[in-house]
């Protein structure tokens, strides 16, 4: 099963938005996720559950780009 | 007449015994003896239809007729609206408004509760910004509400649950809880202020809303669960059941049924204290009564928990609707009827008459019998995703094109997709008179477009129950037949040229 990677409108930007192109990578990106406090103050990701902010993020969708299937995600 | 309107938010019809014999997602019979003991005097709607959604866009609707979602998001009354309780006020008629829904408080809200001659706002239910304390709010309570992670209790930050877990930290008794209050002021009120020639009372019940928090005996109705373990969920958040941060077991899955299956049935109880103070007071005669819904809610259905993020089905748009009235001679109207109706309808029980201009068609002919048509159509949907229209038998759900835009109209500056945190202060802005509707200059600026699904949908809601069939594209002649529909709907109400680019229509 892919990892699953829920991002809001308002949070997301080009490099989680790349994701939709990959195939390893269930993209949801929602209106909004309910987490609208740390929206507001940063950028942030659902990975599998799991809500991610910088620099664990990041470092999600790079390895999520790369081909790592989310492995330890 | 005086009008009595009462909401039941989230309330799915299909968990009213007036409308079914049980709900589509149990194998049990839920409790409704004062709602269904209601709907046998009243006229009960069967094609009755959400339209602006969610909860704040629901209540323009009822409250100043206005169609909101091909223009604008959640957001305020705006200066041109002419609501139900500032007309009443002009026609000396006193109006109250009782409740316990915190969105009428929150950033984008204002404009709801101003206008009515009183408002009573029972406090804390879901993010109401009220108790601070305890800092840390009891731990198992706190687990069948949060992540921990995403909430943490010791943040200050927008929209955490925590907020709920200290409002209700200290409730003992069934009488400590919301819908109870809720009902029992609005008995209350009933009682005190018979002595007005004329009024119009507003009873706006947040519950079902989620949290799914209820006491003895309704946690345990209708399951074997202990309702304190903290595995057991009663806020789900919204999403896909079966994956990411709204995964729920099925073992959670019937928990939360089962809690939302015992708040109806705990607001049932209580809405028949309202219905026993109507018949000691004697005020049946000389009033209208409207029980509705703002929109419903899935608990599984499809594969979803929650409202927003997928399509529209008939679980979250076919809404509940009954209306009592000294003329009523109709038992149940087939009728497609929208939303947006309930603004005329309650003008016309108030003798006042409505302005030109709204979107709005008065129910009341099809409960004196007096026609047995209404609308061809109703369009429903958030602002910024699809446009659902529905005919009485299919329903037809068009997504906006991939990286579109949506153009805002209002003269606020909206969070258009963050409805809760403050304002954005907006500096590429058009403003100019947009609006169809009225005269009046409003600010006009873009937002993404954001999809509930990808694909064109249709289903037949005649020959295909639970809308499991996808006839788009495969009905050829339906499909045309439904996107004909939806270019009518929008001509007819002069919607944006934008609507119609973004939906490639």
């Amino acid at each position: 099963m892919p990892p699953t990677v829920e991002c809001c409108i308002s949070s997301s930007d080009a490099a989680l938005r790349s994701l939709a192109d990959c195939d390893r990578v269930e993209l949801r990106e929602e209106r909004c996720l309910e987490h609208c406090g740390i929206c507001r103050a940063e950028r942030f990701a659902v990975v599998n559950g799991t809500l991610l902010t910088h620099p664990e993020l990041s470092a999600a969708v790079d390895a999520l780009a790369e081909g790592a299937a989310g492995e330890g995600i | 007449m005086n009008v009595l309107f009462v909401s039941i938010d989230s309330l799915r019809r299909d968990f009213l015994g007036a409308y079914s014999d049980r709900p589509e997602v149990v194998d049990y019979h839920v409790e409704t003896d004062n709602l269904d003991r209601f709907a046998e005097r009243a006229t009960v709607f069967d094609t009755h239809y959400a339209g602006s959604l969610p909860c704040m866009p629901a209540r323009r609707e009822w409250l100043a007729g206005t169609h909101d979602f091909l223009w604008r998001p959640w957001g305020p009354m705006e200066p041109f609206d002419d609501p139900i309780p500032e007309l009443a006020r002009d026609e000396g008629i006193v109006s109250q408004l009782v409740t316990d829904h915190f969105h009428y408080f929150q950033h984008g809200s204002n404009g709801y509760y101003e206008d009515f001659n009183g408002f009573e706002f029972v406090r804390g239910n879901e993010y109401d910004a009220w108790r601070t304390s305890p800092r840390e709010p009891p731990a198992a309570f706190t687990d069948q509400l949060l992540d921990r992670e995403t909430d943490p209790p010791d943040s200050t930050q927008y929209l955490n649950r925590s907020a709920y877990a200290r409002n209700a930290a200290e409730f003992e008794t069934e009488a400590d809880f919301f819908a109870p209050k809720v009902f029992s002021r609005a008995s209350e009120w009933l009682r005190e202020n018979q002595a007005w020639d004329q009024w119009f009372c507003f009873v706006d019940s947040f519950d079902v809303h989620e949290p799914f928090h209820v006491p003895e005996p309704y946690a345990s109705m209708y399951t074997d669960e202990d309702p304190a373990d903290p595995d057991m969920p009663v806020w789900p958040y919204y999403g896909p059941i079966d994956e990411g941060q709204s995964e729920l077991t099925d073992q959670q899955l019937e928990f939360v049924r089962s809690q939302f299956a015992g708040s109806v049935t705990m607001i049932d109880r209580w809405f028949g204290r309202v219905l026993d103070t109507l018949d000691e007071e004697g005020l049946w005669d000389d009033t209208m009564v409207v029980v509705g819904s703002d929109h419903g809610f899935a608990l599984g259905d499809h594969g979803w928990v929650g409202k927003n993020d997928f399509t529209v089905y008939d679980v979250i748009a076919n809404t509940p609707l009954m209306i009592w009235h000294p003329e009523t001679s109709v038992e149940r109207v087939s009728a497609l009827t929208s939303a947006v109706d309930l603004y005329e309808t309650i003008l016309d029980g108030l003798g006042i008459d409505p302005p030109s201009g709204t979107h709005s068609r008065s129910l009341m002919p099809l409960v004196r019998g007096q026609t047995s048509e209404h609308r061809d159509h109703a369009l429903y949907g958030l602002w910024g995703s699809s446009v659902n229209v529905t005919d009485g038998r299919y329903t037809y759900h068009r997504p906006p094109e991939l990286h579109s835009e949506t153009l805002c109209h209002s003269t606020s500056m909206q969070n258009t997709h963050s409805w809760f945190t403050p304002p954005t202060a907006r500096t590429e802005v058009d403003s100019g008179s947009y609006l169809p509707y009225t005269d009046a200059s409003v600010w006009r600026y873009p937002a993404d477009s954001w999809l509930q699904h990808r694909d064109e949908r249709l289903y037949d809601r005649q020959s295909g129950p639970g809308q499991s069939t996808n006839l788009a594209g495969g009905d050829e002649d339906a499909t045309q037949y439904m996107v004909d529909v939806l270019r009518r709907a929008l001509d007819e109400l002069d919607a944006p040229d934008s609507q119609y680019d973004r939906l490639g229509l």
